[in-house]
Formats: structure tokens, sequence, C-alpha cells
């Protein structure tokens, strides 16, 4: 229930909305009141809020998943970045909750109670995971921030110079803040919601929409003179294109913070120039800031050069480029959950399994020009991971205090040159990049496709002539053949139906280190018609070092087209006349069936395909991983020599 | 390209493939008459 009281100072009505508001601040004469049952104490004037292009203000109204809300109070904070606001929020349903206002951002949480211990906050670290109320986090953000002023109902003491360090969390599903100016620390969970899912209304005027393209501000670089613009308040810095120097934007004074350079490289001139403007995915960007980062391997320099963007709605993204290979990038505020700044094989986000691929320990910034939402500064460092799932790119971003992840999407610079009407082409890439989509990805899963379909076809047609024609047993006989009376021998009869077959006649022999000549005649009863086959057979072995054998004692000879009809066989044997013993020999005769060699080759020649296109495949693979930290070893580089 | 050449090769060489079966072709036959076809590639025997 409301308490409405008036102001010990000045007799204003004071009323306080929210029944956890403990204390209130005047909006007349800025006395910070403290509430006492039905009594308000003044404990002092609180300081004047900074003016900000906020489009909020108190009173102001909107919705959050279907429950009404009011803005009661506010907490304006300073942190290495700028300014950002709290807004304390009044829901229908009494519950209260916080609206973070920062760079554009909007995160929404709720206090929520645990039973665990909260970590301390000297004992946080940028990236560190940890479980806290049964959901494992990571840390984003640390912040040694401080209270400017506050305004309106707030649930606790604040004022000027009110240290408030606090320690941002995130997982995929949700975010979440500690917050050290209270003790215990405060927890605070809830995720980032877009201003205008929220329903706003009440808002300032001429503010209705949260875009920072509003009253630029235009000055003169400290270093050089040249003059320097800043279009909005949440460019906190600005690189001189003349001089190099990097300025404060948000400073008064515009404080320099990385010095003028002696001499510009031109090879770092930005092939998009600062103020081009494009379609990136059918919204319109402008490019805004340039920079370049540098990585050392090995003494090698690699250095890559980053564009901010500026789009609809005060959003940015980011151009990158190396070697001919760009990328359009965007933060993530849902970042994955799985990694911190420590690397891992590989992270999944977004239903996508990605690889890593590099870590630059220590990417330093060594040229910037235009405008940037943060104060960057020449010669900052940053640990930089990269995924790949090609054609995205998932990277992360680390320093002492802050975490921040960004996902890539690889263009093809005839995409940049097209997005941005460009009339000069833009430099071929070199190389294979990181996420570049591989080009033989597709025709390779295509040609696989198509033989696993030809493959089963293959395999059918062979199931189809082995079970369906021949390998009938046409015949069976043995015989004895005697040295010593080596004389021609006469099978049974048997018949041969149907349309002209192939005939295959085995003869499995116990020749033992021993040979044997065969002459075979499949004759026709009725027609006469003979077929001969000249065969010889020869079987040895033996011990020499382990047993050997030379020769076979079966063999198998095949007649074409023999046409139906009654035959017999004649077999007459050439034996040889130093070894007079005696040989059997086991006579089959049967319609042939499917052979298997046509089978193999017909698979063999249809694999020569989908190989080719795996191989190639492989190729471009192997180009991308030789950039990479899993570069195979070559043995050049293994036994470390220098020549 | 590629994989229109490989379909248009690889629905050949099953063509092949079923002919062949269909002939008896095998490349590892030791036949008897190799150089003979049909009916007429017999003589007449006579005991």
């Amino acid at each position: 229930m409301a308490l409405s009281t008036n102001c010990p100072s000045c007799g204003a009505p004071v009323v306080f909305k929210s029944a956890s508001s403990v204390f209130s601040v005047c909006e007349y004469c800025q006395s910070t009141l403290v509430r006492h049952d039905q009594n308000l104490e003044d404990i002092g004037k609180m300081a004047a809020l900074v003016e900000d292009r906020s489009p909020l203000q108190l009173g102001a109204e909107g919705r959050y998943k279907g429950v009404h809300f009011a803005l009661i109070g506010r907490i304006q904070i300073k942190y290495s970045q700028g300014l950002w606001n709290e807004w304390h929020l009044l829901f229908d349903d009494m519950r209260t909750g916080w609206l973070s206002e920062a760079a554009g951002e909007y995160v929404l949480t709720f206090a929520e109670f645990v039973e665990d211990r909260l970590p301390n906050f000297d004992e946080l670290k940028i990236g560190q995971r940890f479980v806290l109320a049964s959901r494992t986090w990571t840390v984003s953000n640390i912040e040694n921030a401080e209270c400017i002023a506050g305004q309106g109902e707030l649930p606790f003491k604040v004022g000027a110079g009110y240290p408030v360090p606090a320690v941002d969390l995130r997982n995929q599903a949700a975010f979440a803040t500690l917050d050290y100016s209270e003790t215990p620390p405060l927890f605070f969970v809830g995720e980032a919601v877009d201003f205008k899912s929220l329903d706003m209304n009440g808002l300032r005027d001429g503010m209705a929409i949260p875009t920072p393209s509003v009253q630029a501000q235009v000055f003169r670089c400290p270093a050089c003179g040249s003059p320097m613009a800043a279009r909005s308040a949440e460019i906190l810095a600005v690189g001189c294109v003349a001089c190099g120097a990097v300025v404060d934007a948000a400073d008064q004074n515009h404080q320099i913070l990385s010095k003028a350079l002696g001499l510009r490289d031109e090879k770092y001139t930005p092939r998009l120039p600062l103020g081009s403007k494009g379609r990136l995915e059918g919204k319109p960007v402008e490019v805004i800031g340039f920079l370049v980062r540098q990585s050392r391997v090995d003494g090698i320099a690699y250095d890559w050069r980053e564009y901010l963007l500026a789009g609809e709605n005060g959003s940015y993204r980011w151009l990158t480029e190396y070697d001919g290979h760009w990328n359009v990038a965007d933060g993530l505020s849902r970042p994955p959950t799985s990694s911190g700044i420590v690397e891992l094989d590989s992270v999944s986000f977004g239903g996508q399994s990605f690889k890593h691929f590099s870590t630059s320990p220590a990417a330093e910034v060594i040229q910037v020009a235009g405008e940037f939402t943060w104060r960057v500064r020449r010669g900052e460092t940053s640990r930089v991971i990269d995924y790949v799932a090609p054609p995205l790119m998932l990277s992360s971003e680390s320093t002492d205090s802050d975490l921040s992840w960004s996902q890539g999407f690889y263009l093809a610079p005839e995409a940049i040159a097209e997005a941005f009407k460009l009339s000069v082409p833009l430099p071929e890439p070199v190389g294979v990049f990181a996420n570049q989509p591989n080009p033989w990805a597709e025709p390779h899963r295509r040609v696989w496709r198509l033989f696993w379909k030809l493959a089963l076809a293959t395999i059918l047609v062979q199931a189809f002539f082995v079970f369906l024609s021949g390998g009938k047993l046409l015949l069976r006989q043995d015989f004895v053949f005697d040295p010593r009376a080596a004389d021609e021998v006469q099978t049974r009869e048997f018949e041969i139906t149907g349309k002209p077959r192939k005939i295959a006649v085995k003869n499995t022999t116990s020749l033992d280190n021993n040979w044997m000549g065969l002459d075979l005649l499949l004759v026709n009863k009725s027609s006469g018609a003979a077929w001969p086959a000249a065969r010889e057979l020869s079987f040895y072995s033996g011990y020499d070092d382990g047993r050997w054998t030379e020769g076979s004692q079966d063999d198998e000879v095949v007649f074409l087209n023999i046409p139906a009809g009654t035959y017999y066989l004649t077999l007459d044997p050439d034996m040889a006349p130093n070894k007079p013993v005696a040989v059997r020999d086991s006579v089959e005769v049967h319609t042939a069936g499917a052979g298997w060699s046509n089978f193999v080759l017909v698979m063999v020649f249809l694999a020569v395909f989908p190989l080719f296109a795996y191989f190639r495949y492989a190729a471009f693979e192997a180009r991308r991983w030789a950039e990479s930290d899993h570069a195979p070893v070559s043995s050049d580089d293994a036994d470390g020599s220098d020549d | 390209m590629f994989d229109k050449f490989s379909l248009a090769a690889g629905v050949f060489a099953l063509v092949v493939f079923a002919y062949a079966q269909q002939q008896g072709w095998n490349l590892f036959d030791n036949v008897a008459n190799p150089s003979h076809g049909g009916s007429g590639s017999s003589r007449t025997y006579h005991k």
C-alpha cells in the first residue's frame, strides 16, 4: 500500500509506492529521505543527476511478460566506460525489479535470495565459472563503479561517491549481477530485453526511441587541432584521422587517451573510409570507427582491421578484415556458457558446435581512427579466442575486467563491395580463412549421397543376378586317375535347360607335390557338338623356413553360351609318369552364377568420384587448419632446424 | 559440374555392370572357349 507524507525539508508531498522502498529523494528539494514507519528523516541533499540522453524517466510505464510496471526510482552510476542507470521498477503484482540501462543495452533483473555462499569480490576473475542458485555462471564483467546520484524511491541508501563494486554474470539463458555495495552482497537475476518489447510509455519528450544518433558533439583534436565528432553520448573515444591521437569524447576537456602517432602508417589506411554508408542484410550501416589489431606469434606480426558500424536504433556491428577475408560480427548478449577465458576444444552455441581455432594471448590495438563506444587506447591488449563453424566464427575477447563474445559471419569481398557500392575492387583474399566456407563441402556431400544411391542400385542388381540366375548344381561325380592306366573317362549325363547358359566345371583333386594335365570335353549327346578345354593342375608344398605351397589342387573352367540339351563330360588325364600315385578328382558341373569381379570393379569405379570429392574437400580444410593453433607439425618444425 | 559428371558416369557404369552380369562376363573366369561364342563354337565329337 502506498504511503503519502510530506518532505520534512520543503513540505512537498512524498509518496512511497512500494512497501520495500526505504529511501526516497524529494523531487523538489533533492533531500534524501529515510522512511521510519510514518515519519521521514532528512539525511542530506542528494547530488544532482548527470544529464544523459536516456528516454526513460520516473513515472514511465511499461510491461514485462504481460505485467504492468512503473519506474519509481533511479540510481545513476559511473563506471570505467561511462554512465549507466539502474531504474527501480514496481510491478502491479507488487514485485520490484531493476531495469539496467547502459550503452543502449537493457537488462531487467529481480533480486533473488540464495542460500549459497556468495564469492568474495576479490575472488572473482573474468571468465571464471561457478555454480550459484543451481545454475552455472561465467563472470563477464567486473566493475568498481561509483554512485553519482539517486532519484525517486529506492530500497537502500545511496549517495554520491557511494562505491558500487559489481560483477556481471552470464549464461546462455540469463544475466545476473552480484552487487557488493551491500553486506551481504545482493544477487539479481534477469535477462537482456529489447527496449521495444517493454512497450514503454510516458517517456521523455523527443527521446521515444533510445537512439544514440542525436546530439552529436563536434570538437577539435587537442593534439593537432583537426576537427573531431562524436555522434552520441555512447561514443566514448574518438581517434583522430589526422594524427592518430585518441580522445576521450565523454570528458569535457577531451582528455587524450593515446598520444598522437609520429607517423601514420599508410598501409593501415581503411579500405572502407570513415563515413562510408552501405546496407548489410538489407539494413543501413555507417562506418564510424576503424582500428587495427596486431598479434605476434613466434615473432611474426599478424594484423587485422576492424570497422565499427553504426546501425539502426543505436545498434552497432563490426566488420573485420584479414588478408582480404571479411566477417560481419555482432556482440552476443547471451554468450556460450561452456567457456570463459579458458580455451576449449569446442563450444556449443546456437545448436552448433564450434571448434577451437586459435588463441591470441595479446591482441594489441595499434591504430585507431573514428568513433568508439568504449575508451579504446592504442597499446591496449586483449586475449582473443576464436572458435569456428564455417561460415560462422565465435570469438571471445577478454581483458582483466571484461569478457565479451561476438559471432561473425564470413563475407566475400564482393559482398562488401556490393554492400558499400565500392567503385574500386577490394583485394582478393589470400589463403583460406578460419571460417571461410569450404566451396567443396556441398559438392562433397552431394557426390557421397549419389554414391550411396548408386551403390545400393549396384547391390540390388548383383543380388538379382546372384539369387535369380545361376548357381544350380547339374552333376557331381568322383573319379580316381591311376597313372598306370590313365584312360579317358566319361561322366554321367546331365540336363541343361532354358536359354544358352554359362556352365562351370570344377575339379577338386588330391594332388600332392604332383601335377596332372586334364583334357575336358563337354559333349551334347544329341547333336554331338563338343566344347574342349585343356587344363593343367599342379600342387606342391614343403617346409623351408616355414610351410610353403605352390599351385592349387582345384581348378574351375567355364563354357560360355551352352544351349539347352543333354550333356556329358569326358576327362582325359595326362599324369606324371615318374610318380605312380593315384589322384582322386571330384568333378562338379553347375550353371555359373553372377560373378563378383564385375561387382567389385563397378563399386571401385563408383567410389572414385566421392573419394576425389573428399580429397578436394579435405585439401581445403587442411589449408584452413594449417593457419590455426592445431596445424600439423611438419618434420622441419619438429626437428627444430633453423636452416 | 563434377556431381553431374559423376552422376552420368555412375549411371553408365551401372548399366554396363547390369549388362555384363546378364551376359555372364567375368574378368577372372578361365574360359574354355574364349575366342568363340554361341552354339557354333563347338566341334562335333565322335567317339
